[in-house]
C-alpha cells in the first residue's frame, strides 16, 4: 500500500527526531547537562565505570553537581572551577543545571534526581536555594556519598563542606560607604533582583540593603524590583523609576542583565554620570561596562575558586575514605570562607583581581 | 371604484433611526477603538495620581516607546499570524537566536573591543538578525505545514530547540561588549524625540495595517485564518502562504533581536521568556481572534501601548513588586471584560 504524503513526512519527522535525540545523548554523555536541550562538553573523559565498580582503594572518582543557572556567568565559572579541579585529579564531575531563570524549583529537584540516579561517589551542589532539598541530602548521607554545597547562606549543617563568601562581608560595608560617597550622602537608591525567593540571588542584594540602613541614613532605599534575568524588564523598570524618582542616585543590580539594563536607562533618560550604576557579579559584560565606564564598581564574589576548592575538597576527603559508604562526616573546618572583592576601573588589570572575574567559557 | 392610494414617498434621508455621533460610532465599532479609548484613560489616571504628575511628562513617553518597540514587533508578527490562524511560542526564542547570529557576526567585523561600527556593518548585522528570524520562522512553517504539527506545539518545540541552539553558541552565556556606537547612533537615537526603534515599530504597524486590510496577501491571510478548507478549495495556496507568514513574522522577530543588541550591547540569553506569553496578551487584548479569520494591527498597537503603560504606572506610583503582578493581571482582565460589554451592547 502507498505510504500516502502526510505518513511520509511523519516518517521523516520521526527519523530527523531521533537522529537529534541521538545526537544530544552522545554529546551528553560526559559533559554538562540540563533540562533543556544538551550543551557542549567540558570534562575530560576518565574510566569511570572502572573506578565506580572497583570498590578498591581508588583516586579516580566520578562526582556530580548541581549548579543553579546554566546561563549565569557565576555560576559557569564555579562549574568552570570544578571541572578543571576534577581534571587535575584525573576525575570527572557531571553538571546538571537549569537552562532559565524562570524553570523553577521543580527543574532543580529533577537535576537533583537525575544527579542521584548516576550514582555519583560525591556531591557538589549549588543551587539557587536549598531549604526544600534536605530530604535528598538525607537520602546521599544514607548512600554515603558526600556532598559539599557552594554559595548557599543558609546554615550548612546537613553537608560535608560549605564554601561559601563571607557572611558579615566587610566589603559589603565598603560598597556601601562607596554608594554613599558616590551619591553625595542623600538620595534614593534603586535595587533590582532576578528573582524572589532565591536565598542565593537575597544573598546578593539584601545584605548591602541592610548596610546602607543602618549606615546612611540619609539615603533612601527603594523596594526592590524583579527582572527575572531580562535586560529589557530591568531597563523599563529604571526608566520608570528615573521617572518617578528625580532624587535617583544609585542602581544597585545583582547579575549582568539587570546592569546592562539599568545602564541603557540611564543612557537613554540622559543621565549617565548623575545616577551610577552598581553590581553584584563581575561577569564579562558588567567588567567591560567597567572599563567604559558606564558601571561604577562592583563587588565580586570568585565562583572560579569556590567551585575549584570544592571538588578539591571532595576528592581529598573521598580519598580518605577508601570506598566506605558509611554516612559521611563533616569537614573541619566546616565552612570555608571565601573572601569578595570590590572592583573598580582602577583595580581591574591588577593580577589580584583577575580571580575574581567571571567566564563566559570554560577553558 | 376604488382609486389608487398614492402614498407619499418619504424622505429616504430620514428613514431609519438617527445617525450616531462619530465618536460613539469609532468607540462601539471596535475593539481597537474601544482600546484607545481605555489607555487615553489610564495615561490619564496614573498623570493625575502620579507624585507631581510626573507620569506625563515627554521624558516618561520617550523611554515608555523605547521600551516597548521589541514587544510590538514581536506582537505585529504575532498579529499577522494569528490572522491566518496559527500561532507562535517561539518569538522569544526567535529574538535570542537571531540576536545572538547578529552579534557573532558583529564580532567578526569588528575589533574586539571595539566601540564603534561602520555603518555598513551595522546594517549586515541587522540584516543577519533579520534573515536569521526569517529561517526560524520558514522552520516553523515548514513543520506547522508540511509535516503538520498544530501550531502551538510546534512553536512549543521550536522554542526549546532555539534557545538552546542560542546557549551552544554562546557556551551558556552571553556575547557582550559590542559596540557601543550601535546603541548611541541606532537604539538611543531620536527622531522627533521618538526613539527610533519605536518609530520603526510604528511605521510597520501602519505598513501592515495596510498589507492586512488593502492587499489581496492580506484577504487571504484573513480567508485562510477564517476557514482554512474554504480557502484550500477555493485554489489558494495555503501551505505557501502560511510559511510566508511564519517568515514575516520571523522576520519580525529577528529585526526585535537586532533592536535587543543595539539598545544594550549584549544578548539576554537567560531572558525573553515572556516574549511571547506578553505579546499574545497584546494581540488578543487588541482584539484579533485567537482562532484566526479576524486581526486588528492597531489593536494590537493600542494593546502594547495598555501593557507598556500598567507596568510603567504602577512603578511610577510605588506599587510594590508583587501587588504590581496583581493589579496588572486585573486590570488586564478588566480591559478586556468590557470590552465583551460594549460588544454584546453593539450600538
Amino acid at each position: 500500500m502507498p505510504i500516502s504524503k502526510r505518513g511520509r513526512a511523519a516518517v521523516a519527522a520521526s527519523a530527523v527526531a531521533a537522529l537529534a535525540l541521538s545526537a544530544a545523548a552522545c554529546s551528553s554523555s560526559s559533559s554538562f547537562s540540563s533540562s533543556a536541550a544538551s550543551s557542549g562538553s567540558a570534562s575530560a573523559p576518565a574510566s569511570t565505570s572502572a573506578a565506580a565498580s572497583s570498590g578498591a582503594a581508588t583516586t579516580r572518582f566520578k562526582l556530580a553537581g548541581d549548579a543553579g543557572l546554566a546561563s549565569d556567568p557565576f555560576w559557569i565559572t564555579l562549574m568552570c572551577g570544578g571541572t578543571q579541579a576534577a581534571q587535575a585529579a584525573g576525575s570527572t564531575i557531571t553538571w546538571h543545571a537549569e537552562p532559565s531563570a524562570t524553570a523553577g524549583n521543580a527543574v532543580e529537584e529533577q537535576n537533583i534526581q537525575s544527579a542521584m540516579l548516576d550514582n555519583p561517589q560525591g556531591m557538589v551542589l549549588s543551587p539557587t536555594g536549598t531549604e526544600s532539598y534536605t530530604p535528598y541530602l538525607s537520602q546521599f548521607a544514607s548512600k554515603g556519598v558526600p556532598v559539599v554545597e557552594v554559595n548557599n547562606p543558609s546554615p550548612a549543617t546537613n553537608y560535608y563542606q560549605a564554601v561559601i563568601s563571607p557572611v558579615n562581608d566587610p566589603n559589603v560595608t565598603a560598597m556601601a560607604k562607596l554608594i554613599a560617597h558616590g551619591a553625595g550622602g542623600s538620595g534614593s537608591i534603586a535595587v533590582l533582583a532576578i528573582v524572589s525567593g532565591a536565598p542565593v540571588i537575597e544573598a546578593r542584594w539584601q545584605p548591602l540593603v541592610n548596610a546602607l540602613k543602618q549606615q546612611e541614613p540619609g539615603l533612601s532605599i527603594l523596594p526592590t524590583q524583579y527582572t527575572n534575568a531580562d535586560t529589557n524588564k530591568a531597563a523599563t523598570i529604571v526608566s520608570a523609576l528615573l521617572v518617578a524618582h528625580p532624587d535617583l542616585k544609585a542602581i544597585w543590580t545583582t547579575s549582568g542583565p539587570e546592569g546592562e539594563g539599568a545602564v541603557e536607562a540611564v543612557k537613554a533618560a540622559g543621565k549617565e554620570g548623575k545616577v551610577l550604576v552598581y553590581s553584584f557579579d563581575a561577569t564579562p559584560d558588567l567588567v567591560t561596562a567597567l572599563q567604559q565606564g558606564t558601571v561604577a564598581a562592583l563587588l565580586a564574589q570568585s565562583p572560579y575558586l569556590m567551585g575549584h576548592q570544592a571538588v578539591q575538597n571532595l576528592i581529598a576527603y573521598l580519598k580518605t575514605r577508601n570506598g566506605s559508604t558509611s554516612a559521611p562526616g563533616t569537614a573541619s573546618p566546616q565552612q570555608l570562607v571565601i573572601p569578595t572583592k570590590i572592583l573598580t576601573k582602577a583595580n581591574l588589570a591588577t593580577p589580584a583581581a583577575q580571580q575574581y572575574l567571571y567566564k563566559a567559557t570554560c577553558g | 371604484m376604488n382609486e389608487p392610494v398614492t402614498l407619499a414617498q418619504p424622505d429616504l434621508d430620514e428613514i431609519g433611526p438617527p445617525a450616531t455621533p462619530l465618536l460613539r460610532r469609532l468607540l462601539a465599532s471596535s475593539t481597537a477603538g474601544y482600546l484607545l479609548a481605555f489607555d487615553i484613560l489610564l495615561i490619564a489616571f496614573f498623570s493625575l495620581v502620579s507624585h507631581g504628575h510626573v507620569f506625563a511628562s515627554w521624558e516618561n513617553a520617550e523611554s515608555m516607546m523605547g521600551n516597548a518597540a521589541e514587544g510590538l514587533l514581536l506582537a505585529l508578527g504575532l498579529t499577522i499570524m494569528l490572522s491566518a490562524g496559527i500561532f507562535d511560542l517561539s518569538l522569544g526564542a526567535n529574538l535570542i537566536l537571531s540576536s545572538v547570529a547578529g552579534a557573532v557576526l558583529l564580532q567578526h567585523l569588528v575589533l574586539a573591543g571595539a566601540q564603534s561600527v561602520s555603518a555598513g556593518d551595522a546594517i549586515l548585522a541587522a540584516v543577519a538578525c533579520i534573515v536569521a528570524g526569517a529561517i526560524f520562522g520558514l522552520v516553523n512553517g515548514l513543520i506547522i505545514t508540511v509535516i503538520g504539527v498544530n501550531s502551538l506545539i510546534a512553536t512549543l518545540g521550536t522554542l526549546g530547540i532555539g534557545t538552546g541552539i542560542a546557549l551552544v553558541v554562546t557556551s551558556g552565556s552571553d556575547i557582550s561588549g559590542l559596540p557601543a556606537s550601535l546603541q548611541t547612533d541606532f537604539a538611543l537615537k531620536q527622531v522627533f524625540r521618538i526613539p527610533l526603534p519605536a518609530l520603526i515599530a510604528v511605521v510597520l504597524t501602519v505598513v501592515l495595517w495596510a498589507v492586512l486590510k488593502y492587499t489581496r496577501y492580506g484577504m487571504r491571510t484573513l480567508a485562510i485564518g477564517s476557514n482554512r478548507a474554504a480557502a484550500e478549495y477555493s485554489g489558494l495556496r495555503v501551505t505557501r502562504h502560511l510559511i510566508s507568514l511564519a517568515m514575516l513574522g520571523g522576520a519580525l522577530a529577528g529585526a526585535a533581536g537586532f533592536i535587543d543588541i543595539a539598545r544594550f550591547g549584549a544578548t539576554n540569553t537567560g531572558g525573553h521568556t515572556l516574549d511571547a506569553l506578553n505579546a499574545a496578551t497584546a494581540v488578543v487584548i487588541g482584539g484579533t481572534a485567537l482562532m484566526g479569520g479576524r486581526a486588528s494591527m492597531f489593536g494590537t498597537l493600542w494593546g502594547i501601548v495598555l501593557t507598556s503603560v500598567l507596568l510603567d504606572g504602577l512603578i511610577v506610583l510605588n506599587v510594590q513588586s508583587f501587588y504590581q503582578q496583581i493589579a496588572t493581571g486585573a486590570i488586564l482582565i478588566a480591559a478586556v471584560a468590557t470590552d465583551r460589554i460594549r460588544a454584546a451592547r453593539r450600538v
